[in-house]
């Protein structure tokens, strides 16, 4: 709640700041001014001319007294600060069109309106022509941030929006109520989904939403806007601060917790439940919307493993419960179910910054929850062939020129295309750039060509500079010209922005060698310009005189830039610029492989292979390669074939089981687990393991090619291998305990053992989506049911007879 | 069951093969129940560690094989948590500076303190009634240590002496200031000859009982000097080499191809591509391939190195000095610049116009 | 009682042992001014504010193991004797903390005590003048910033504080520091004094060798007293323990010429022999598998450029101008090698390179 005097301040101090260059000639008209402006607020003190801006600021606040403000074209006026009385219904109405009314909101927003209006009106009484206005103090990035679902920019995420929201859509049953449980189960989805996704009280299988992409994009408002649409109240709880009181939405008082630091869990459960109570009573209290928990940022949170430990809690008490509830001995305790849906938001979902004693925080997290991962527009994912490019980039320039045409900036489409570019698909940042620099650009379209030293100059702009040669002047001049830029002007705001000249020069790198084909196809240039990179990246990381390093930009001027660069048609480098991003992205995720693997491996072993701990060279080099060839025999009896008949280990000769047990006990020490993973554009089912070594070893080029089919065929007969190996050795020990499939107890282990080679078989017969008939009637007349099969996370369960009837 | 290279490591001093007089005054060392700070350097994979731990297992007795992992958490000024992994036993314990990055100076001097404060009481190994009143505490990677660690180590090590000794491993002193190098007992350990590794190999198979085409001890022998030299008399690395030919074959021939590894044959074609045609089509074919070595996780020196050896293979003699001086210039860039890419590329276009 | 009596035995016994670890360097430090070896100018210096007992700010440097921070302990020694000592010197070493800010606060607040009275005892045995002594040793690693913030203490208490500044290079002393101390320059120890020395340390171990052992001890310890020193100590161990260990061994006691080198982390003589005699062969293909098994054996790189410097440089039988480019070979691959490059290629290359000029 602000305060309108403290609204009013804020802005004028707003304004003081834009024009802290005042000129001694913009003093002089002062008296002037005040004298209008007092003229015009009756009971006005008009204030000392020689005070100082300062001064402006010790103002009281309790009193009525007119605020002193400086134009940044140096006038002054004087704002009164508003009462509240004067808003206006009818500006409200006209003003904002929302779903939900939120009157904080509505106040607000009517307040500033209001502020806005009467500056307005001030400053167009007192000045005849305004150079420009200010119209809003807000933040682009929250102004337009979107209201409503269709709003969202779509930004190549659509297919994950409507995941968000299905997986949403199924928690109403629980979190409304029962009876409409059945209804939207009966009605909208076919019981089909409803066999592989949902457990036995309508919930998703998985309680735990992961939402996971790179900044900028969105995700946020989407899971805000989402939950608010399906009628939930969001509780954010930002886990950069969590430790601080949160803020909330909901009045019910329940955050009276202080300081939470011991409360953590204590506050996730009461966010949780806050509604249950009123749930319970089965009427639901119009203004009590139930709760949807948005943990926000939770890869970077100072205490995320806390937090993830409190979410491991809950599920594993859910999953009791749900177990008791299933046998009808149980109580039915309804205490520890979880009814409300958790959101979590992380920007990285491999992220390894923080771990604790068991690994790697994150792991934890996906390990229990459902994955959506957003994408950057602009990237195109090569490894799948499938572009994501064009539309969704095209959607977010929309969506900037939108709002462009809102804020009358009158870009050109491809003024906007460079934004875009410039910020690499964060919309975020493109709107942000928009504001700020906005009329900057516009400045720049318009000057002449001679340069504006003020002008703000593209990476993207300037790369183009460098290869291109300006007809009309000659090659001095030219030089000159772009010397000026770089050393003054445009070159210093890159300079002074460290990511800028990187992105510059790495912009020239991916060029030159096309610029050098065309041009002589000599080594010679490549070799001078080698040298002037080293230059450039001594200069760069010893942080002592960055402003030389601004030089190389002319060396590539001088050697590569043409007068009439010839339009490059099919580039040496095809796709040069995502290379170097993927490779980088591949980097840092097999070090992050590299660095899991060797927390688990055993002790003596990690002795034994030598080095350090977390940056092991030596490890990715011929360790890990070996030890793959080592953990996948050739097992020679199987001989070439891969047909997909059932092998088990009596067909092999003994060799080949020595393979099996070594690479079976292998398997268990390093805990490398088995996963299948379902690929979302091709719909198929790939076998993989966890972590996934695939990526570290394989590679794929010209000389080495690395042919994915054949490695699955593979696995789909050397995994059911090793997993009955596995049994074996768990029945020899009849202590180890699977962990990824949380077995309920009343499971004999005879049936488990028995049907172990089954469940592979079925495996690659039909692959697990379709459900499978009731196989065999227990004598307590229970339903073994095959159950989300080949899926992680597939588990056996009981399933009444009432269960297979309504459907 | 484990790996060979876990399997066969010999736990203690007698069962060591190579380099008895190392060996012997290492185990005189112990003996005495005492031995000063100790830098061992050597190649990697010639048995620094495995003999480091053989001498402790000797001090100590078979208590120091009971490891175990803590990860200690330390604040830095700027308030940033660190955590890094720690090994230990009750008598040593094992930490690995390149894990604090650039902290490594206060968080050593911080573990030490700790480890100093407490000093060790009525640590009596029964047999031999002899009194350890330190810890021993190993430092991996010895040479990344900053030199501001090792200056703060020169003044730790004689303030913590009574009941502190350290055993600073490392490849290669060059990067060790001068002050720890005369605090310490330098041992130097040279990587195992070519009959020594396969010696070890032979012994393996036996003890495996794998299976061979021919049975006589010379034939065998010329396998495993081809697996030794294969791989540069790494020990580490020929026994896994080893393992794995072992793994693929039931019985093994002695023309058996030895597994050459992904990225070195990669790195060969890119030799051989700068050999014989020296374009500027060629050199962006070898920077995509350049990145695809780094995202594999493959060092960018480790690259060069390779690469450069691969070049010196197969070039003409009045080449190789020209080019070892290229490489030795990049070499140097790689570890002063953090752009490897860069460097990657100029060095190929160089040795492109020098071998034109 | 009993077991009070068996504490101090106990005590007793690991005080002994404790003695018994202690580097010889620390056990034979020179307790007064006249044990310094070789630095007379000093000595004498010094030995003229004992009488006056007036003491400038002062600055020693040079190289390392030329006795600086022994001459200012032993001086101090002599001026306060062992129970003012303690309250009346700072030492303050690289390794503990010396950012800025404790040069604003532990040194500051030594420096501004005002000095504690000297019992009579001590007064009537030593000089005690009325001023406290701050060391600092290694002080050319400390910052700029510290430096400077030291320029304004040394001044202000002045009255009753001293400071000694302990360094090697005196370059990396700030110019108004350096102005406020009188300087001394330790030169490096002349061989027969530091013969000497180690003659009576060894004497005083009993430490038995070889004939030419010492003057091989000096050689590879470059006239550096305690690297010295401390070589001997090691190579006294590492034979000491063999022989017990191994009694049925014949093994002569005494400390070998090799152990020494051993020690030392040196190259031996035939190594180096061998290493320029494939140079000079100027055939690439020898130089590169040369190089390798260097490589192999695990020798220091940096140790072996050293040595290969001598051997090369102090021979008359090449000209100057090979010996001018042969030493910026060197120096090139030293500069490279320090930057922490790979020393295979290095090595490889600063071998062919000569093999080119030689």
């Amino acid at each position: 709640m602000e305060d309108p005097v403290n609204l009013n301040f804020g802005e004028s101090v707003l304004f003081n700041n834009a024009d802290q260059a005042t000129t001694d000639l913009g003093e002089t008209n002062n008296n002037d001014m005040d004298f209008q402006s007092s003229l015009l607020f009756g009971g006005v003190q008009p204030q000392p001319e020689s005070e100082q801006v300062n001064d402006l600021i010790e103002v009281e606040y309790g009193q009525i007294q007119p605020k002193k403000v400086k134009l940044f074209d140096g006038k002054v006026i004087n704002l009164k600060p508003k009462v509240r009385k004067s808003i206006n219904a009818d500006e409200i109405k006209s003003s904002e069109e929302m779903d939900l009314i939120d009157m904080d909101n509505l106040f607000r927003i009517a307040k500033e309106k209001q502020a806005f209006k009467d500056n307005q009106e001030q400053l167009s009484e007192q000045q005849t022509k305004p150079k420009k206005k200010f119209k809003t103090s807000q933040v682009w990035t929250e102004k337009y941030r979107p209201k409503r679902f269709l709003q969202l920019c779509s930004a190549g995420n659509d297919r994950q929006y409507r995941m968000i929201s299905h997986w949403l859509q199924r928690w109403s049953g629980v979190v409304f109520n029962t009876e409409y449980e059945y209804n939207q189960l009966n009605q909208h989805q076919n019981p089909h989904n409803i066999q592989n996704n949902v457990d036995q009280l309508g919930r998703p299988y998985r309680k735990i939403l992961l939402v996971s992409g790179p900044p900028g994009i969105g995700k946020t408002t989407t899971v805000h806007l989402i939950a608010k649409q399906l009628g939930y109240n969001v509780e954010e709880l930002n886990a950069a601060n969590s430790m601080d009181v949160l803020p909330s939405t909901v009045n019910t008082g329940d955050n009276r917790y202080g300081n939470v630091n011991a409360a953590l869990k204590l506050k996730i459960q009461n966010a949780l439940t806050s509604n249950s109570i009123q749930a319970q009573g089965n009427k639901i209290i119009s203004n009590g919307k139930p709760t949807c928990l948005v943990i926000d940022e939770i890869d970077t949170a100072g205490n995320s493993s806390d937090i993830i430990r409190v979410l491991n809690e809950l599920i594993q008490s859910d999953q009791r419960a749900l177990n008791k509830r299933g046998q009808p001995s149980g109580k039915k305790s309804k205490d520890n179910l979880l009814n409300r849906p958790i959101i979590c938001i992380a920007n990285d979902a491999f992220s390894t910054n923080s771990r604790t004693w068991g690994g790697f925080n994150m792991d934890k997290l996906r390990s229990i929850s459902e994955l959506i991962s957003f994408q950057k527009p602009a990237f195109i994912k090569r490894s799948t062939g499938i572009k994501t490019g064009g539309k969704a980039l095209n959607s977010v320039k929309e969506y900037i020129k939108d709002i462009s045409e809102q804020e009358n900036l009158k870009l050109e489409y491809n003024e906007i295309n460079e934004i875009v570019e410039i910020c690499e698909g964060d919309i975020r940042a493109c709107i942000n750039h928009l504001q700020f620099n906005g009329r900057k650009l516009e400045n720049y379209v318009s000057s002449s060509p001679k340069i504006n030293k003020d002008l703000q100059l593209s990476w993207f702009k300037l790369t183009d500079m460098l290869f291109k040669r300006d007809p009309q002047l000659n090659k001095e001049q030219d030089f000159d010209n772009l010397m000026e830029i770089l050393l003054s002007g445009g070159g210093k705001s890159i300079n002074s922005s460290s990511g800028t000249l990187d992105k510059v020069i790495r912009g020239c790198f991916n060029r030159y060698l096309d610029t050098v084909y065309y041009q002589d196809d000599s080594l010679v240039k490549p070799c001078e310009l080698s040298e002037w990179l080293n230059f450039y990246d001594i200069i760069g990381t010893s942080n002592e005189i960055p402003q030389y390093s601004n030089l190389i930009l002319l060396k590539f001027w001088q050697l590569f830039s043409e007068i009439n660069p010839k339009k490059i048609v099919k580039s040496l480098l095809p796709d040069i610029k995502n290379i170097e991003f993927e490779s980088n992205e591949m980097k840092k995720q097999n070090k992050a492989l590299v660095k899991k693997l060797i927390t688990n491996i055993p002790i003596s072993l990690k002795v034994s292979l030598g080095g350090g701990f977390e940056d092991n060279q030596s490890m990715g080099l011929f360790v890990l390669p070996f030890l793959y060839k080592i953990l996948f025999p050739e097992l020679a009896s199987s001989g070439s074939s891969n047909s997909l008949q059932v092998k088990s280990k009596n067909n092999l000769n003994d060799f080949d089981k020595l393979c099996l047990e070594k690479s079976a006990s292998l398997f268990k020490s390093l805990q490398i687990e088995f996963e299948t993973f379902k690929d979302n554009e091709t719909n198929q089912l790939l076998l993989e393991i966890n972590p996934n070594l695939d990526s570290l070893v394989f590679y794929d080029n010209d000389i080495l090619t690395f042919n994915p089919k054949q490695i699955q065929l593979k696995r789909k007969w050397f995994f059911p291998m090793l997993q009955t190996e596995f049994d074996r050795i768990t029945i020899q020990s009849k202590t180890v305990k699977r962990s990824i499939t949380p077995e309920t107890k009343n499971q004999s282990k005879k049936t488990k053992i028995s049907s172990s080679v089954e469940f592979f078989k079925g495996q690659y017969d039909g692959i697990s989506t379709q459900i499978q008939k009731p196989k065999e009637v227990d004598e307590t007349s229970r339903i073994w049911v095959k159950y989300n099969e080949g899926y992680s996370n597939a588990v056996r369960k009981t399933i009444g007879w009432k269960d297979l009837w309504i459907s | 069951m484990s790996l060979w290279v876990d399997k066969y490591r010999p736990k203690t001093l007698n069962k060591l093969s190579f380099h008895e007089s190392i060996t012997k005054n290492l185990g005189a060392l112990a003996s005495t129940g005492d031995f000063p700070h100790l830098l061992v350097y050597g190649p990697s994979g010639s048995g620094k560690k495995t003999r480091v731990y053989a001498t402790l297992h000797e001090l100590f007795g078979s208590q120091v094989e009971k490891l175990k992992i803590d990860v200690k958490t330390f604040t830095t000024s700027s308030n940033r948590k660190l955590e890094f992994n720690v090994l230990s036993s009750p008598y040593h314990l094992e930490i690995t500076p390149s894990d604090m990055g650039n902290n490594d100076r206060v968080v050593i001097q911080d573990l030490l303190k700790d480890i100093a404060s407490t000093e060790q009481v009525d640590f009596t190994s029964q047999q031999k009634g002899i009194k350890h009143r330190f810890k021993v505490v190993i430092i991996n990677e010895a040479d990344s240590l900053t030199r501001d660690a090792q200056a703060a180590l020169r003044r730790t090590m004689e303030k913590y002496s009574s009941n502190i000794r350290l055993i600073m491993i490392s490849n290669t002193t060059s990067n060790i200031i001068p002050p720890i190098k005369s605090r310490t007992l330098l041992v130097r350990i040279p990587a195992p000859s070519v009959s020594e590794i396969s010696q070890i190999l032979n012994n393996v198979a036996t003890k495996e009982n794998l299976k061979f085409s021919v049975n006589e001890e010379s034939e065998k022998l010329k396998l495993f000097e081809k697996i030794a030299i294969n791989s540069s008399q790494n020990l580490r690395k020929a026994l896994l080499c080893f393992e794995t030919v072992s793994m693929q074959n039931e019985t093994i021939q002695l023309s058996t191809n030895l597994i050459d590894l992904d990225w070195e044959i990669i790195i060969k074609n890119i030799s051989r591509l700068i050999l014989t045609n020296q374009s500027v089509a060629n050199l962006s074919k070898i920077r995509v391939i350049f990145y695809e070595l780094l995202a594999h996780c493959i060092p960018a020196r480790i690259i060069l190195k390779t690469l450069l050896f691969d070049l010196l293979e197969s070039c003409e003699s009045n080449k190789i000095e020209d080019l070892v001086s290229i490489g030795s210039t990049f070499d140097n860039r790689l570890s002063l610049g953090s752009k490897s890419i860069f460097h990657l590329e100029g060095f190929a276009a160089k040795a492109m116009v020098a071998l034109s | 009682m009993v077991s009070e009596v068996e504490r101090s035995a106990r005590n007793e016994k690991y005080e002994q042992e404790r003695i018994e670890h202690t580097p010889w360097v620390e056990k034979y430090r020179p307790k007064n001014l006249d044990d310094v070896a070789s630095q007379e100018h000093t000595v004498k210096v010094l030995k003229r504010t004992l009488v006056s007992a007036n003491l400038p700010h002062m600055l020693f440097y040079g190289p390392p193991g030329t006795g600086k921070t022994s001459t200012i302990l032993a001086l101090a020694k002599q001026l306060y004797g062992p129970n003012l000592f303690k309250s009346r010197v700072l030492e303050l070493n690289a390794s503990d903390e010396r950012g800025i800010s404790i040069v604003r606060q532990k040194i500051k607040n030594f420096a501004r005590l005002t000095v504690s009275n000297p019992t009579k005892e001590d007064l009537e045995n030593y000089p005690c003048p009325p001023y406290k002594i701050i060391i600092l040793d290694e002080a050319d690693s400390m910052t700029n910033d510290a430096q400077s913030a030291l320029r304004r203490t040394m001044e202000t208490y002045s009255n009753v504080t001293r400071f000694c500044l302990v360094c090697n290079y005196i370059t990396r002393i700030i110019d108004p520091l350096a102005s406020r101390c009188s300087k001394f320059r330790f030169k490096s120890l002349t061989n027969d004094d530091a013969l000497a020395r180690l003659q009576y340390v060894a004497n005083e171990e009993k430490v038995e060798f070889e004939d030419d052992v010492l003057n091989q001890v000096l050689r590879i310890s470059n006239g550096d007293l305690r690297k010295a020193i401390t070589y001997l100590q090691s190579a006294t161990r590492l034979q000491n323990t063999t022989t017990f260990s191994d009694e049925d061994m014949q093994i002569d006691d005494k400390i070998s010429v090799n152990t020494i080198l051993e020690v030392g982390g040196v190259v031996s003589e035939s190594i180096i022999k061998n290493i320029i005699t494939t140079i000079e062969s100027k055939n690439s293909k020898k130089i590169i598998d040369g190089t390798k098994e260097i490589i192999l054996q695990g020798f220091s790189a940096q140790q072996l450029l050293d040595q290969l410097h001598d051997a090369l440089i102090l021979d008359d039988a090449r000209s100057s101008i090979t010996k001018n480019k042969i030493a910026l070979i060197l120096f090139d691959t030293d500069r490279k090698l320090s930057n922490g490059t790979d020393e295979h290629i290095q090595l490889l290359n600063s071998f062919l390179q000569i093999s080119k000029v030689i």
